[in-house]
């Protein structure tokens, strides 16, 4: 999973409940849902990327 | 004419018993005395411990090792070989490479991920670009039906301080329990595989642990373009226990280069604390031409000072083993069902993948391609989520999916949408 493009993901009943992240891929069209799970290697990356400076998290619609 | 001598008992000259007989017992030989058998073939239906205990018996074709209450344990240093002997005692899963779920090839990789054969990570730290592949150049005659190809396609002949390639698979502590690792008990460890390049030298294996441990081996591809079998044996480390969770125990690790920031000390040949200096000492840099190639199969990790023979597993159990981890759903079938479910709302899906096995933990769900929801019409469907939040023990996954103008409370499945080539992973990796 490389991370390019990773958008917060909010449940889709209740809609301001994190849920987890999604991460697209512009290189190869894959797309993956990682759910908010410490326990997930890919969520584990997230936050591992997220706190190096210059990359950043964004909102739905940003 | 044949000639009977009737006797109850056969001395030597020094009025030792050879043979004796006392009612129904006949005994060969006297207390110290070594019985030696010409011709090495012995015909019984048991042999018996001095206790009347049974140490083998036949009866029809069923052989018996052992009684009831008995402990039939292996010499230290001695190996078990053929079916039922130590079974799933391979710490790799996947180690003939006969599984790959996500793909048989994958090109243009340069960072970090499981690419192709499955429970098989690749850690490219800015060392060159590679094609990796699921490839049937294999040892002649040894059972394997396939390995993992690494294949350079952009070089990097000059390594910086911190570039490094790694080729690795990473264990569940839960399934380490036995090694009795950070105990004065702990098993060492014996690593055998199949490997083969054109660029010949030093390479490394290393084993590094969940506390910060780790230890490693030089091996040499001596011949260019050959298979050869390597084994190296690490000793047991009596620091640092495993926990017993299904979190990252050890990584079996092999280094294809190494900058010198993992290769200027020295080498780590007995258990340490990580010092990255010292884990790849003398690693060659296979990164340093196109021309290069790396193959690996038959990689095997058990207990012991002694590799056994590679322990082949039939292909449902070796693809059970991989789907605790990554489960894909086959490309290749248009219109390939997912799974079955209904629309709560006029916008959304909900459907539920039973899985074939247990997974580690809740599943990254990635897709590639387009899918649908199928009802009274079909509606196109994306933003694919699950909502579990368990830790461990996953079989079955709710799947999400947002669509648009369907019918409250109507059912519906989801499946590609026409799309051969469309991919449903869920992954569950370490």
């Amino acid at each position: 999973m490389i991370l390019e493009i990773v958008t917060k993901v909010y449940d889709q009943i209740i809609t301001d409940k994190h849920i987890g992240y999604r991460v697209t891929n512009s290189q190869n069209d894959e797309v993956t849902f990682v759910p908010k799970n410490v326990n997930n290697s890919d969520y584990q990356k997230i936050q591992e990327w997220d706190a190096i400076d210059g990359n950043n998290i964004v909102e739905p619609g940003e | 004419m044949s000639s009977v001598i009737k006797v109850n008992t056969v001395q030597d000259a020094d009025g030792n018993n050879i043979i004796n007989e006392s009612g129904d017992v006949i005994t060969v030989g006297a207390a110290g005395d070594t019985v030696t058998v010409a011709g090495n073939v012995v015909k019984s239906n048991a042999l018996q411990a001095s206790d009347a205990g049974n140490i083998v018996s036949q009866s029809g074709t069923t052989i018996t090792v052992g009684a009831s209450g008995d402990t039939v344990a292996l010499a230290s240093g001695a190996s078990q070989t053929g079916f039922g002997s130590n079974a799933f005692r391979n710490i790799i899963i996947n180690g003939d490479m006969s599984i790959a779920q996500r793909g048989t090839s994958a090109t243009s990789l340069t960072g970090s991920g499981y690419n192709t054969c499955d429970r098989w990570r690749s850690q490219i730290s800015s060392a060159g670009t590679w094609s990796q592949s699921q490839s049937t150049d294999v040892p002649t005659g040894q059972g394997f039906a396939t390995s993992y190809k690494w294949d350079c396609t952009t070089a990097d002949a000059s390594l910086a301080a911190g570039d490094s390639i790694i080729f690795q698979q990473r264990v569940e502590a839960q399934f380490l329990q036995y090694l009795k690792k950070g105990t004065s008990n702990a098993e060492s460890l014996t690593l055998s595989f199949w490997v083969k390049s054109n660029k010949t030298g030093t390479y490394i294996a290393n084993l590094y642990d969940e506390n910060n441990r780790n230890i490693s081996k030089a091996y040499t591809i001596s011949a260019a373009n050959t298979w050869e079998k390597k084994t190296l044996t690490f000793a047991g480390d009596t620091s640092g226990a495993f926990g017993n969770d299904n979190a990252i125990g050890l990584y079996v690790q092999f280094f294809l280069a190494a900058g010198s920031n993992m290769s200027s000390g020295t080498l780590a040949t007995s258990w340490e604390s990580y010092t990255a200096a010292n884990q790849a000492v003398g690693q060659v840099n296979l990164a340093d031409s196109t021309s290069n190639e790396w193959y690996i199969t038959g990689v095997q990790l058990e207990a012991g000072t002694s590799a056994s023979d590679f322990e082949f597993l039939p292909h449902d159990v070796n693809l059970r083993r991989c789907q605790r981890y990554c489960f894909s759903e086959p490309a290749g079938d248009a219109y390939h069902l997912i799974c079955n479910g209904f629309y709560p709302n006029t916008s959304l899906f909900i459907g539920i993948i039973y899985l074939p096995t247990t997974m580690r933990g809740e599943p990254s769900i990635t897709t590639s391609g387009s899918f649908q929801t199928a009802s009274t019409s079909d509606k196109t469907a994306s933003n694919f989520t699950s909502t579990d939040n368990a830790v461990s023990n996953i079989n079955a996954v709710q799947i999400r999916a947002d669509v648009s103008s369907v019918t409250a409370g109507d059912g519906a499945n989801l499946r590609n949408a026409n799309d051969a080539t469309a991919k449903f992973i869920l992954s569950s990796e370490l």
